[in-house]
């Protein structure tokens, strides 16, 4: 088993959860309605508690322990999508991003149950539950604002052509692509995003947004090898800035 | 489900069985299912513990009563005719499985018993 | 969270002469039996006004005080307490929520009571208008306001009106492990460097004198609400509720061997806490909005309801019709 391309594999979803769940969580006290608070904080809850998990299973792999590699590393060290790290906005955007980027997490959990390393893809079974919510969250929610009110359809139109070029960039390819999926390790990124079409596809049809044709979108790209938008390092300084104060010190 | 298909009994406190505040009832017509309730602490959800086959709400009570009244103190009965709730179907099963590790969410997580005793008896042997 | 009696006002009781005299006289019957009043039962309407401010201002200090602990939440120092602030200051937010339903049981909406928040008509809990510099501000919200708010929220739970007594039993029931969380922070930073320490120690001399405030105007000054506790809408006064923190967490605090700010503070013979009167002068200025941090709370709350306004319309579509809450 190629030790490199699977470890770059569990950065990469590692590091997604963990800015998607710093993210969600900033909406605590902030919701528009106080069920989406408690939504998002579960979410947030959620992804944290996974991005641990993950980070944990890398330690087994002899790298460093969670709590170093999450609040010490620099934002080229990291290995998220830009989708993840952009800052949260209005409401409309926070619910578009996290739609597009559930869906590919649910499908790409998914896909992990059937991979060749066995405490991934046991891993991945519990997580796939746990994301059965947030994309039961994300498509009920999308689908009543998205053929609701003007100014809901308005908004969470021009949020999906925001987005969109960023959601494509989750599945920006890794040099190591062959051989996770040689190895059955993982279906590849390309496989992932033409299920991911078909999905988001499908829930939107179902509502009065509309998609542009796919060949117009131009993917950004970048965060997987580390190349980030500005907001990424700000967002770390936050994260870290109590534990920084002494990184030997048991808080 | 909307709240107004439940069909509350009284609320009891203390010693009191909701139970003994049901009266027995058999009504004529066409017979459903009902599931039933119950709330056995104060304070907590209710929780689930069977159906019985009744023509209207009061009659699911009295069924309940028969079945369900151990004697043991209940403080509430619930009772939803099984068509009114949406059950969740075989694919969605997953939604049970997921990351056990939510202990932060109990208080026997936060054991600060150890590094108290460590401090007070390094406070202790400095003079 | 919740601070108890935190204003000054009397209340009128002229409407009583209004009452049906044999209604009202059953209705305290049940009271006195022990009985808890539901939505549906005969209820004086100066017992409901009092609940509904009362209940209404408990679920306002919920979601205020999600802010200055909540502010931390991205901040927290590894993954531990990560996961915890997220799922206590989550609860608090769910607390407002269960608060906001027992309150609407007694006829006025989650919309109503949230406006007259923005529009400074109804209080919450003054100790939130004060600010958290660091990390040890936070450990003291999550541990001792928790405990005072718990102190009040338990005596609370034995009241008269039901769907109040059933949210507060649930809230107390979650509120055990904010408690125990925030007690194992500040154990952490009692037991660790000189900076972990001295970070406690001025988080609570900050904090000390909003804490002694957050159980309201002592006996002394703060009008006496005989009928309110003959309902069991008020279930202890100010200085008794106070007195019973005092006892339970200042030898916790002094065992940590942190000082409080108060060279006056001791227990004398007879079992009750001494201190250094609090500077109600202070209370009063900031209940009336001239505190730290007053404007920006209020702030927060009314930018984030103005923001999620084309949420909640676009949710009315198609019409939901107004279901009351169970219970």
């Amino acid at each position: 088993m190629n030790n490199l391309a699977l470890k770059e594999l569990l950065y990469k979803l590692a590091d997604d959860q963990l800015i998607l769940g710093h993210r969600n969580s900033e909406w605590t006290g902030f919701g528009p309605i106080l069920e989406e608070d408690i939504a998002f904080s579960s979410m947030a809850q959620d992804k944290i508690g996974q991005s641990l998990a993950l980070y944990t299973l890398l330690q087994s792999l002899g790298e460093s322990d969670p709590d170093t590699v999450a609040f010490t590393r620099n934002a080229s060290q990291f290995h998220n999508c830009i989708l993840v790290e952009l800052p949260n906005q209005e409401y409309d955007f926070s619910l578009i991003r996290h739609f597009l980027f559930d869906t590919a997490e649910a499908l790409r959990f998914e896909a992990l149950t059937n991979s060749s390393y066995e405490p991934l893809s046991q891993l991945a079974r519990k997580i796939r539950g746990e994301l059965r919510y947030h994309t039961l969250h994300a498509n009920t929610w999308i689908k009543q604002l998205g053929s609701a009110t003007e100014e809901s359809i308005t908004r969470l139109q021009k949020s999906l052509d925001i987005a969109l070029p960023y959601a494509l960039g989750i599945f920006e390819l890794s040099s190591l692509e062959k051989e996770l999926i040689d190895q059955k390790i993982f279906i590849g990124e390309n496989a992932l995003k033409e299920k991911w079409i078909a999905k988001i596809e499908s829930v939107l049809s179902q509502t009065q947004l509309r998609l542009p044709d796919w060949k117009t979108v131009t993917p950004v790209y970048g965060g997987r090898e580390g190349k980030h938008s500005e907001h990424l390092q700000p967002l770390l300084d936050e994260m870290s800035e109590v534990f920084r104060i002494d990184p030997g010190a048991e808080w | 489900m909307d709240t107004r298909e439940v069909f509350v009994s009284p609320l009891t406190e203390g010693a009191n069985n909701a139970y003994d505040l049901i009266s027995s009832t058999d009504e004529p017509g066409p017979k459903k299912t009902f599931e039933i309730y119950h709330l056995v602490k104060r304070g907590k959800q209710h929780v689930h513990v069977g159906s019985v086959l009744a023509a209207t709400p009061q009659q699911a009570m009295s069924e309940a009563k028969k079945q369900f009244n151990s004697g043991k103190v209940i403080y509430n009965v619930w009772a939803i005719a099984s068509e009114a709730i949406r059950f969740t179907t075989s694919e969605e099963k997953e939604l049970w499985v997921t990351l056990p590790d939510k202990k932060f969410r109990d208080a026997s997580d936060y054991k600060g018993g150890d590094k108290l005793k460590e401090f007070l008896e390094r406070n202790q042997s400095q003079p | 969270m919740y601070g108890g009696g935190n204003t000054f006002e009397g209340i009128k009781t002229d409407g009583l002469a209004l009452e049906d005299p044999v209604k009202l006289a059953e209705f305290e019957a049940r009271i006195a039996r022990g009985e808890k009043i539901e939505p549906t039962d005969w209820m004086p309407q100066l017992y409901r006004k009092q609940l509904i401010r009362m209940i209404e201002q408990h679920a306002h200090s919920e979601i205020i005080g999600a802010l200055p602990e909540g502010t931390w939440i991205t901040r927290a120092p590894g993954f531990k307490r990560k996961m915890s602030l997220m799922a206590k200051v989550q609860d608090e937010v769910g607390h407002a929520q269960l608060l906001y339903s027992a309150a609407e049981t007694l006829g006025k909406s989650r919309e109503q009571m949230i406006d007259d928040l923005i529009n400074g008509k109804s209080k919450y809990s003054n100790i939130f208008n004060y600010p958290t510099f660091t990390w040890a501000d936070c450990c003291f919200i999550s541990w001792l306001v928790d405990a005072g708010a718990i102190v009040n929220q338990l005596a609370n739970a034995k009241g008269s009106y039901g769907p109040y007594c059933r949210a507060l039993d649930r809230i107390c029931a979650e509120e055990s492990f904010h408690l125990k969380y925030g007690h194992h922070c500040v154990i952490y930073l009692a037991s660790g460097t000189a900076t972990q320490r001295q970070m406690f120690q001025e988080a609570l001399n900050r904090w000390w004198p909003p804490m002694m405030h957050f159980f309201g105007p002592s006996d002394k000054i703060s009008a006496h609400t005989e009928v309110l506790m003959r309902w069991k809408v008020k279930m202890g006064t100010n200085d008794e509720m106070r007195n019973q923190f005092l006892d339970m967490y200042v030898p916790k605090i002094w065992e940590l061997g942190f000082t409080i700010p108060d060279p006056n503070l001791k227990k004398n013979e007879s079992g009750k806490w001494e201190y250094t009167e609090p500077d109600w002068e202070e209370f009063k200025r900031v209940i009336n909005g001239d505190g730290p941090c007053n404007k920006e709370r209020l702030e927060v709350r009314r930018v984030a309801e103005a923001r999620g306004k084309w949420v909640r319309e676009a949710l009315k579509t198609p019409k939901t019709e107004y279901v009351t809450p169970l219970a």
